[in-house]
């Protein structure tokens, strides 16, 4: 009994650490939300353009609240040489392949440029509840311009910055 | 320890946080190529039975989209109309945009009104269309036809055959 008293107090104190053990936070998944793009470099300026891919983007997320999109548009949707520009008639986003995190909405034909409205931000919101993981969902940015006949010669580019944030 | 611990955790939700946002940066684009060119067509049935006045002697096609570009024309004889040792001297040379066809680049220069002044000494011409960083083409010259059109005197008593004059021209782009 004397034995039982002595270890009483190292008994309760492993019977406190083994329950606390159990309320205490346990390591969460590490959070997988980032984005790979890539444009387009060759594009054909010597003609007018229609639905051609400019950049695309490889996104992954385990995001509970899914995910943001921003993209940012240097040159506002113009593609430019100096004091020279080819506009953007059209810029939609679609999918192109991989798995998108159910409850999320797929990009389908988005018309950026009118979401634009002649700013140089689009964020695109696919939904905050996914019950399900992002996995290599790519999507594409897809832009028409009138024929640059007449236009400068040289190189003529646009710059998109893209941030992936998670939802809230 | 179990402190310790709720405080790592914490720690490691709020690097997570802080980290959930990735950004990336593309550059998309492509070229339009340069467009110089220049074609010539000379006229080979002149009248020297009489004196010519503004006569069109050739007419040349410039297409071009460069900041810059010049065309020089060089006379192989000097600004006559020679036959052997016979010749028939060229009084006086303009340019013109002719029938104004085309279109010349924002920004160029006009043609010279003047004569181009070919003589013996002074084989050759050249016309400073646009020049880079100061009197710049903002857009491109277009199928812009420039006429030759030259004066001779009467040359009735001139030794008969063809006389002829060779005109080599050249376009320069500047980027």
């Amino acid at each position: 009994m004397a034995l039982n008293r002595i270890h009483l107090p190292v008994y309760l104190c492993f019977m406190y650490l083994a329950v606390s053990d159990v309320f205490a936070l346990s390591p969460p998944d590490d959070l997988i939300n980032n984005i790979q793009c890539q444009g387009v470099f060759g594009l054909n300026f010597t003609q007018a353009g229609s639905r051609e891919q400019i950049a695309y983007f490889v996104i992954n997320s385990n995001s509970a609240t899914g995910f943001d999109v921003t993209f940012k548009f240097a040159n506002f949707a113009k593609f430019i040489n100096g004091n020279n520009e080819i506009p953007m008639t059209a810029l939609v986003l679609n999918k192109v392949s991989g798995t998108l995190g159910e409850g999320l909405t797929e990009p389908n034909e988005i018309d950026v440029l009118d979401k634009l409205n002649g700013g140089d931000e689009y964020i695109w919101n696919p939904g905050t509840e996914p019950s399900s993981e992002t996995v290599n969902f790519i999507i594409d940015l897809n832009a028409d311009w009138d024929d640059p006949l007449g236009k400068m010669a040289g190189f003529y580019f646009e710059t998109i910055t893209v941030t992936i944030s998670v939802g809230l | 320890m179990n402190r310790l611990r709720k405080t790592a955790l914490a720690l490691v939700a709020v690097i997570a946080l802080v980290g959930s946002s990735f950004a990336g940066q593309v550059t998309v684009g492509g070229n339009i190529p340069l467009i110089n060119s220049i074609i010539g067509i000379g006229v080979l049935s002149l009248d020297f039975g009489s004196s010519g006045d503004d006569v069109t002697i050739a007419t040349f096609i410039v297409n071009n989209n460069s900041p810059g570009y010049s065309i020089t024309w060089q006379f192989e004889n000097k600004g006559a109309f020679s036959n052997g040792t016979s010749e028939i001297t060229i009084e006086e040379i303009l340019l013109s945009d002719g029938n104004n066809t085309g279109t010349l680049g924002t920004g160029c220069n006009e043609l010279p009104a003047d004569n181009l002044g070919i003589t013996t000494e002074t084989d050759s011409y050249t016309w400073n269309a646009a020049v880079k960083g100061d009197t710049e083409q903002t857009s491109a010259t277009i199928n812009y036809q420039i006429e030759m059109t030259a004066d001779w005197a009467n040359s009735a008593e001139a030794m008969a055959g063809l006389y002829t004059e060779t005109i080599t021209y050249t376009i320069t782009a500047e980027l």
